[in-house]
């Protein structure tokens, strides 16, 4: 564990310093789980406040901002590239021309017990909006 | 008392100011709090003019870029080529104010990438898109119109150009550039900034022009107070003239009787705690109509409102502060007395043509009072109109009308000339006023010691200017304790050999203050001489005392020597009592020879009179002084 825990801190870390912190927590907080969810940040640049429950990375069940795939446990990642290339993540936080982009994929949500209330539709997606063929083949 | 507010009062377009500012402060905060509104306004309309040029081009290039296509979002989709030549097209566009050019394809309300000219951070087709500002974006798809949205929230961004693609009239995309922080940005921020300041500016601005006029006309409203006494003071008066309607006030001019001996005998400061006291009781008995001004030292104007009183009710109350201040006990260390005033007043100002000439014949009333024993009220009438007005009296003793005329003192035996006796005279035009017809006006008032200077200073020019003349001054007992004078003289010393000071001696006073003056000009090198002897100090162990070096025997005495066996021996034993004490005598009044005669066996050396010469004015006299 220890030595995953290294590894974890020389992945890259997502430096921004321009999230929108605020709309951040508040997607956070309103993720729906039978039991209370507990997090572990992985990057050091981002603070999220202490408004969410932070706990160690062997206790934690969403891991944030870590885009190692090794990783068994539900992560929301830092780009959409990790999101579409690592299937244990459920979503996705980064920057995209300055804007703060939230992206969950409503599938992967289900599949591991966990939504969002319907006023967080817009960062919803499907599994199959993420993958162009897919998206392709829906577009009229 | 009017007195507090004069000046806001005297000065409304204050007021004025003070609201119009006031109004000013407010229409500056409020234009302050709006000025985002204007900012936004500013904001669009520049945008507006800088957008121009790109909207029309960004037409031209959707246009281009969805050439014939049927389905533009399949075809970019599906073909790598048509995308990097649609990015290619689109990369016309760009420009060094342009941060993110790109085109998004529209799925189930969501937004995804379809091109991107970023090479840098180059979006991936598909791409998901969440917009900060969906709102916009949803209108521009639904409304087929483009927006401009100002990025406040969103950093090194300035705004966003959204245009819809339409085809077959479907919204199928959008063309969004975004517009970094540039110099329009910085141009809109500074205007607005500019405006801000300017609104500071004026404001500030026109504060301090406030507050500097006020205060600049509050400076000036301070000199109209007097510093010992906090009332207003002649200097406002003659400021503010045209100002004051004395019509419709009743003038009284009142004066402290003999209060010149107060700050002799107590010195300045006293005197002035007398004076506020004084003041204090005179103004107990006015009202908020009324006005009161300190003319001079101790003289007084009172404006007497006509609204708030009858003349009846104006006569009483002056009798009522006449009494008030006559009953008033001061008390200065262990030294208690009492003060009386005397009033001039005028009761029909409304037919007078200026305040000066109300204030003359208030003045003159005032000197009736004086004649007529003091502590009493006189009122103006028109036979009054011809008596000397002590105002006038007073600007000819300030003038160059004030003169000395110069009498001979002769050596009975030899004829030589030994000095001058100085003899005040006020030349009006061909008229020549003497000093009986003006010293009895002044007596103790601060014009005569006024007076005594003028004439101390007149003679001291006349020394400096001459240096062979020697003249004689006369002062008086007072004159001798007054520190001005003392100082005068022994700032002039070396004048001394010259100039002989004769003692007026014709009231009690205190003997040893004056001692203490005399020896003091003794040791100046100044001779004394005591004038019209025969009266006031006829104690001779005081003359003795004194240590004097001439006696002038009245001259009244001397005329009848030669026919009144009295006279001749008061005379006698006199020029006997100097012969023995080494005091030289003058005697004045000697008209003809016989008395010269006579004189001359007495022993007495000088005499003065129209026999010799009579008084002339210094250019007539002779210039060797022969």
């Amino acid at each position: 564990m220890k030595k995953l825990l290294y590894i974890l801190l020389i992945v890259p870390i997502f430096v921004s310093a321009e999230l929108n912190i605020e709309k951040v927590n508040n997607t956070l907080l309103h993720i729906k789980s039978s039991q209370p969810l507990k997090f572990f940040n992985a990057s050091k640049h981002i603070d999220l406040k202490n408004k969410l429950k932070f706990t160690t990375l062997k206790n934690a069940n969403i891991i944030l901002f870590s885009n190692n795939k090794n990783i068994k446990k539900m992560t929301i990642v830092n780009s959409y590239r990790a999101l579409q290339m690592n299937k244990n993540s459920i979503g996705a936080i980064y920057l995209k021309k300055g804007r703060t982009q939230i992206i969950f994929i409503n599938d992967r949500l289900k599949r591991n017990g966990l939504s969002l209330p319907s006023s967080f539709n817009k960062y919803l997606l499907s599994e199959c909006q993420i993958n162009p063929i897919c998206l392709l083949t829906n577009i009229k | 008392m009017q007195n507090k507010f004069i000046f806001f009062n005297n000065n409304k377009i204050y007021y004025y100011v003070v609201v119009a500012y006031i109004v000013l402060f407010f229409l500056v905060i409020f234009s302050y709090q709006n000025i985002g509104f204007y900012k936004v306004k500013l904001k669009n309309s520049l945008l507006n003019k800088t957008i121009g040029m790109v909207d029309s081009t960004s037409t031209n290039i959707i246009k281009k870029i969805l050439k014939d296509d049927d389905n533009f979002v399949r075809s970019n989709l599906k073909n790598i080529k048509v995308r990097e030549d649609n990015e290619k097209i689109l990369s016309l566009l760009n420009n060094q104010d342009i941060q993110s050019l790109y085109v998004l394809f529209i799925d189930e309300n969501r937004y995804f990438f379809l091109l991107d000219v970023d090479e840098e951070n180059h979006s991936e087709v598909n791409e998901p898109f969440i917009p900060e500002d969906s709102e916009a974006f949803a209108r521009v798809v639904s409304e087929q119109k483009k927006r401009i949205v100002v990025q406040d929230k969103i950093n090194n961004l300035s705004f966003t150009l959204i245009k819809p693609i339409v085809q077959n009239g479907i919204t199928v995309g959008l063309l969004v550039i975004d517009y970094s922080e540039n110099r329009l940005s910085s141009l809109l921020n500074v205007s607005v900034q500019f405006l801000s300041y300017l609104l500071l500016a004026v404001l500030v601005l026109f504060f301090s022009f406030l507050c500097y006029v006020i205060y600049s006309r509050y400076s000036k409203y301070k000199v109209y107070y007097d510093p010992r006494t906090n009332t207003l003071n002649r200097i406002y008066m003659t400021d503010n003239y045209d100002k004051i309607d004395f019509k419709k006030y009743y003038i009284a001019l009142a004066d402290i009787d003999l209060f010149k001996r107060i700050n002799n005998l107590y010195g300045q400061k006293n005197g002035d705690k007398v004076l506020v006291s004084v003041i204090n009781i005179m103004y107990s008995h006015l009202d908020k109509k009324d006005m009161f001004i300190q003319y001079s030292g101790e003289e007084f104007l009172l404006f007497i409102s006509k609204n708030s009183r009858t003349e009846q009710q104006f006569r009483n109350l002056l009798e009522d502060i006449r009494i008030s201040v006559e009953r008033a006990i001061f008390t200065i260390g262990s030294d208690k007395f009492s003060l009386t005033i005397s009033i001039g007043a005028l009761l029909n100002t409304t037919i007078e043509k200026s305040l000066q000439d109300v204030i003359h014949k208030a003045d003159t009333a005032l000197y009736e009072s004086k004649h007529s024993g003091r502590n009493s009220i006189s009122y103006f009438d028109i036979s009054q109109t011809k008596k000397l007005y002590r105002e006038k009296l007073k600007e000819m003793i300030e003038s160059d009308k004030l003169v000395c005329y110069y009498q001979a003192i002769r050596n009975l035996e030899t004829k030589e000339l030994h000095h001058y006796e100085a003899l005040l005279r006020i030349e009006d035009g061909d008229n020549v006023i003497f000093p009986d017809k003006i010293l009895p006006d002044l007596e103790d008032s601060y014009l005569y010691t006024h007076l005594t200077k003028r004439v101390v200073d007149y003679n001291i020019e006349k020394l400096r200017k001459d240096s062979k003349i020697k003249i004689s001054i006369n002062l008086s007992a007072d004159d001798l304790i007054n520190d001005s004078i003392l100082s005068t003289l022994a700032q002039n010393a070396d004048l001394s050999n010259r100039l002989l000071i004769e003692i007026l001696e014709n009231k009690s006073i205190d003997y040893k203050k004056v001692e203490l003056s005399i020896q003091k000009l003794k040791l100046f090198g100044y001779k004394i001489c005591i004038d019209d002897f025969g009266s006031g100090y006829s104690n001779l162990n005081h003359l003795l005392n004194l240590s004097i070096d001439y006696l002038k025997i009245d001259g009244s005495i001397i005329k009848e020597i030669h026919h009144d066996k009295r006279a001749y021996s008061i005379v006698k034993t006199f020029a006997l009592f100097c012969k023995q004490n080494d005091i030289e005598v003058i005697a004045e009044f000697i008209d003809n020879q016989d008395v010269v005669n006579i004189l001359k066996t007495f022993g007495v050396k000088y005499g003065q009179g129209w026999y010799f010469s009579k008084a002339v004015p210094y250019a007539e006299l002779d210039k060797e002084h022969k």
